[in-house]
């Protein structure tokens, strides 16, 4: 608890009043001469202890109900932390606020009236009205600028909206914060209050990645010993149905588009959902059977003849999150996928180009050698089989980290020198008519899930005869030995995956090709998806970079780094869409913050966002109550126990 | 203003004496005895019965009134008028009333130093005696009440009706005993319990230092904190006091000054005339 007026608490020495009263009544007794001095003496002697403890108590009653009115007039506002009672206005000089205005943000209450970030925005009004000598700042996700507010109004204005409405992006909240406190330590800003609101959302805070900066967030403001105090503004937790909709991959076949696209909803339950394909503009009512969790839905979208490029819009019907319910994509791209091959063995070099060359109008071969940085990043996708030199292995481990991705197989000879893809076991050799098997893997996703009418792809039909297992990574199939056949491992914004034997007779039939081919033009649908031709991410450094485009599915004030949609520019189409973490739904639990977060001046709010607003609201009325009470009671305790008996009424 | 019991009185009055006389109030029939007055014979009884029967009447005698007046110091307390003054004043007025209707009027005045004892006489000129002792009598120092009032009880020689007047400040067992000493020597008692409404309702609104008017000492309290069990007390008080006079046939009026004389004898008369 601490006070808006401070100085009034100095009246808590009225409260020695009743005190000083009953003392000076004890001083300047009157004197009376009386006869009954025995009956006088016997109930002095006899007054009972309890009436003594309702003499002292109903003088500690006036005491607190002086008290209590001092205290109300301080005008007290609640704290949600520890110290029960702060003595000082706690004025601060700066009230910032750190808004999460990623796309999840936009989802709205259970009572379908505010979004998140509506609610968010008026808890923090609520929240600077208690300190209004206070300035105040914002600094959102997208820009991570601070603003300095003139007034609380400014965040409603029109103008502002840019900078405070919702958005299609993700954020890095983590970031974000810190960003906040570096602007208050170069601002020199004494005391402040940082008002962190957020959703929660797992991929805001990207805590395995971030961990070092949430630890230093935490250092930074435990090292100002209270100056600055965090405030997490809580959210009321969304159970409203809600459906979202994002593409895995979008495929062109000649007049047809095959967009593979993955709806997920909260609704336990299966149920046709009427969807609309927008084409260029001409809608195309389409429907799809969901099953909850996820579905995934590949709709074929006929294209016209004229123009070659154009867009799609896929909308999902109105729920309580209208941005998650759109997906863009453009078609009519030439652009190819640029494969690159680093592989020694002749067999497996045939093989590979052999499967990713049955897309001649996707795929371009590349087997020149790498010997530069731009070289080797100017490529999709990578075959690595066999042993490279130093220079290359940094140069494909750059490669990944920047976004590509690599297949790697592995090789006879025992890797002596440093390995950073990927660490393989010794090579094993089956016995004789007892070849490797594989039991087990993945047929709900992934590039070995099964095909779009559910076959499954024949691995078990797979006979391996040596094989070196990689060791790292997600297992995407397994020998029935429980030993890894096929691993997924995500380098930085990249992906590498590890087989562990090689398509050559000496090693295994995979060079047969029904297994190898459709997993290699799955990888090839994975690498074109994210391809930025396809679509870019809204607020990525991208999206930023583009200037001057014109929306054409939205408001024309839309900026591609704020809002998905597809934008124009000239004779080019480019789609944004939300990316593709935002589409994740998992939320952060606030205990795994409070590990990382654990200074005593970041403080929690336990209940709903509104309700916090009005912990830290003026609560002089419990002060009026409690003072009411204590009066009350007072005078309870002085009123006589039982009334004298009517023995003298019949006299004379 | 009539006894309640028979009185040994000298000379002819109102009151019911212990002997057989000739009054106009009828007594009994007794059966006739030769030697007798045969005019007392009721021949009516003759006629019917064929036997002598005498019919008897009630004497009637006068009384002797005494009044007894506590002269303690705690007797000054009370506004506008002390219970001592009160006192007198009533004691002025039934000496006045028993005298003219031709009773004998003493009175006993106890103090600390020792009783002043006017025997009862008819006289008219008693009721001049009456007024100068109570009028050169003051109240003070400490309560003798009961050691006085068993001399009292034998300096009283004949059947006497008996009258106290006192805040009765005293043990309620050792005034029983003096009200027993008393009815054991044939006297009617009435006790006039004489109390200031201040006494009764102990209304104090801040600490006060309580000095006793008959010894001297004091108490620094606070009246609200013990009114409750003062009050208690003293009813405790006036209620065993009660219950001695309902013992030994005794009349109690609980008297408050504040009231005035008038209401107080109006009580005592009516009360008299009940029974």
């Amino acid at each position: 608890m601490s006070f808006l007026q401070p100085i009034v608490l100095l009246g808590m020495v009225l409260a020695a009043i009743p005190v000083l009263i009953h003392l000076l009544n004890l001083m300047r007794h009157r004197k009376e001469s009386w006869a009954a001095m025995m009956f006088l003496l016997k109930a002095k002697k006899s007054t009972s202890r309890l009436s003594k403890i309702r003499k002292w108590l109903a003088l500690l009653f006036r005491v607190l109900a002086i008290g209590s009115l001092v205290v109300l007039m301080a005008r007290p506002i609640s704290n949600d932390d520890g110290n029960f009672i702060t003595i000082s206005a706690q004025s601060p000089e700066f009230i910032l606020l750190v808004l999460d205005r990623s796309a999840s943000m936009a989802k709205k209450n259970n009572n379908y009236s505010k979004s998140h970030i509506q609610t968010c925005i008026e808890d923090f009004q609520k929240f600077a009205k208690i300190w209004p000598e206070a300035r105040l700042a914002v600094i959102e996700s997208v820009f991570s600028k601070t603003i300095i507010l003139d007034n609380i109004d400014m965040l409603y204005t029109p103008e502002m909206r840019d900078f405070f409405g919702p958005t299609d992006t993700s954020s890095n909240l983590p970031y974000t914060i810190n960003r906040g406190l570096t602007w208050l330590k170069d601002a020199g800003i004494g005391e402040a209050h940082i008002i962190i609101a957020s959703d929660y959302q797992s991929a805001c805070w990207d805590i395995p990645n971030n961990d070092p900066l949430v630890r230093k967030i935490n250092q930074r403001i435990e090292s100002k010993n209270g100056i600055w105090q965090m405030h997490f503004l809580n959210r009321e937790k969304s159970k409203k149905i809600n459906y979202s909709l994002h593409a895995k991959s979008v495929i062109q076949e000649k007049r047809f588009l095959y967009p593979t696209l993955s709806i997920q909803g909260n609704e336990d339950t299966s149920r046709n959902l009427g969807i609309k394909i927008n084409i260029n503009g001409q809608v195309m009512p389409a429907e799809c059977e969901f099953s909850y969790p996820a579905t995934t839905w590949t709709p074929i979208v006929p294209i016209p003849e004229s123009p070659a490029k154009g867009w799609v819009q896929v909308t999902l019907p109105e729920d309580t999150n209208s941005h998650d319910n759109n997906y863009y994509f453009t078609y009519g791209n030439t652009q190819l996928l640029k494969v690159g091959m680093l592989v020694n063995k002749k067999q497996v070099k045939k093989v590979l180009s052999a499967s990713i060359t049955l897309k001649p109008d996707k795929v371009i071969i590349r087997n020149e050698l790498f010997e530069s940085k731009k070289q080797i990043l100017d490529h999709d996708l990578i075959f690595v089989q066999g042993e490279q030199n130093n220079n290359t292995r940094e140069l494909l481990d750059v490669f990944v980290k920047k976004g590509g991705n690599i297949v790697l197989f592995p090789d006879k000879t025992d890797g002596r020198k440093k390995q950073t893809l990927q660490n393989w076991s010794p090579l094993e050799i089956s016995p004789e008519n007892n070849n490797f098997t594989i039991s087990e893997w993945n047929k709900n996703g992934g590039i070995l899930a099964n095909t779009a009418n559910g076959k499954e792809l024949p691995l078990s039909f797979i006979k391996v005869k040596q094989r070196r297992v990689p060791q790292e990574g997600l297992p995407l199939a397994y020998y029935r030995d429980g030993k890894t056949f096929l691993s997924r491992k995500t380098i930085g914004q990249g992906m590498v995956y590890s087989f562990s034997s090689m398509p050559s007779d000496d090693w295994s039939s995979l060079s047969d090709g029904f297994v190898l081919v459709p997993a290699m033009l799955r990888i090839l649908d994975e690498c074109r998806a994210s391809s930025i031709k396809v679509s870019l991410d809204c607020g990525s450094t991208k999206s930023h970079d583009l200037t001057d485009l014109i929306s054409l599915t939205g408001n024309k004030s839309d900026k591609p780094f704020l809002h998905a949609g597809i934008y124009k520019k000239l004779g080019s189409l480019t789609a944004i869409n939300q990316p593709s973490i935002e589409y994740q739904s998992k939320e952060l639990k606030q205990s795994e913050l409070q590990e990382l977060l654990t200074s005593q001046f970041i403080k929690w709010s336990e209940s709903k966002a509104l309700n916090f607003s009005n912990k830290k609201t003026e609560i002089w009325d419990l002060f009026l109550i409690l003072m009411i009470t204590f009066l009350l009671t007072e005078s309870l305790l002085s009123l006589p126990f039982d009334k004298p008996k009517l023995i003298f009424r019949n006299v004379s | 203003m009539l006894g309640n019991f028979p009185m040994e009185g000298n000379v002819s009055g109102i009151h019911k004496s212990t002997h057989k006389g000739s009054s106009v109030e009828f007594a009994e029939y007794r059966e006739y005895t030769p030697g007798e007055d045969p005019r007392r014979i009721d021949w009516r009884v003759l006629a019917r019965t064929d036997k002598y029967f005498l019919k008897e009447f009630e004497a009637e005698t006068n009384l002797r009134a005494h009044h007894i007046l506590d002269c303690s110091g705690s007797m000054t307390f009370g506004q506008p008028v002390n219970k001592f003054e009160f006192g007198k004043r009533i004691i002025s007025t039934l000496s006045y009333l028993y005298l003219h209707q031709g009773d004998a009027v003493g009175l006993n005045l106890i103090k600390a130093k020792g009783m002043v004892d006017l025997p009862s006489r008819r006289n008219p000129s008693q009721l001049q005696n009456i007024l100068q002792t109570l009028g050169k009598s003051n109240a003070s120092g400490e309560d003798f009440l009961v050691t006085q009032l068993h001399q009292a009880a034998d300096s009283i020689k004949s059947r006497a009706l008996v009258m106290m007047f006192s805040d009765f400040l005293v043990d309620p067992k050792s005034l029983a005993n003096a009200i027993h000493h008393m009815r054991y020597r044939k006297h009617e008692v009435v006790l006039f319990h004489l109390l200031d409404q201040q006494e009764i309702d102990f209304q104090f609104d801040r600490p006060t230092r309580f000095i006793d008017l008959e010894g001297g000492i004091s108490v620094l309290t606070e009246p609200t904190v013990i009114r409750n069990e003062y009050i208690s007390q003293m009813e405790n008080h006036v209620t065993a006091i009660r219950k001695i006079c309902t013992e030994t046939q005794s009349s109690h009026h609980l008297t408050i000054t504040d009231l005035g004389i008038t209401n107080a004898l109006k009580a005592f008369s009516s009360d008299r005339s009940s029974m």
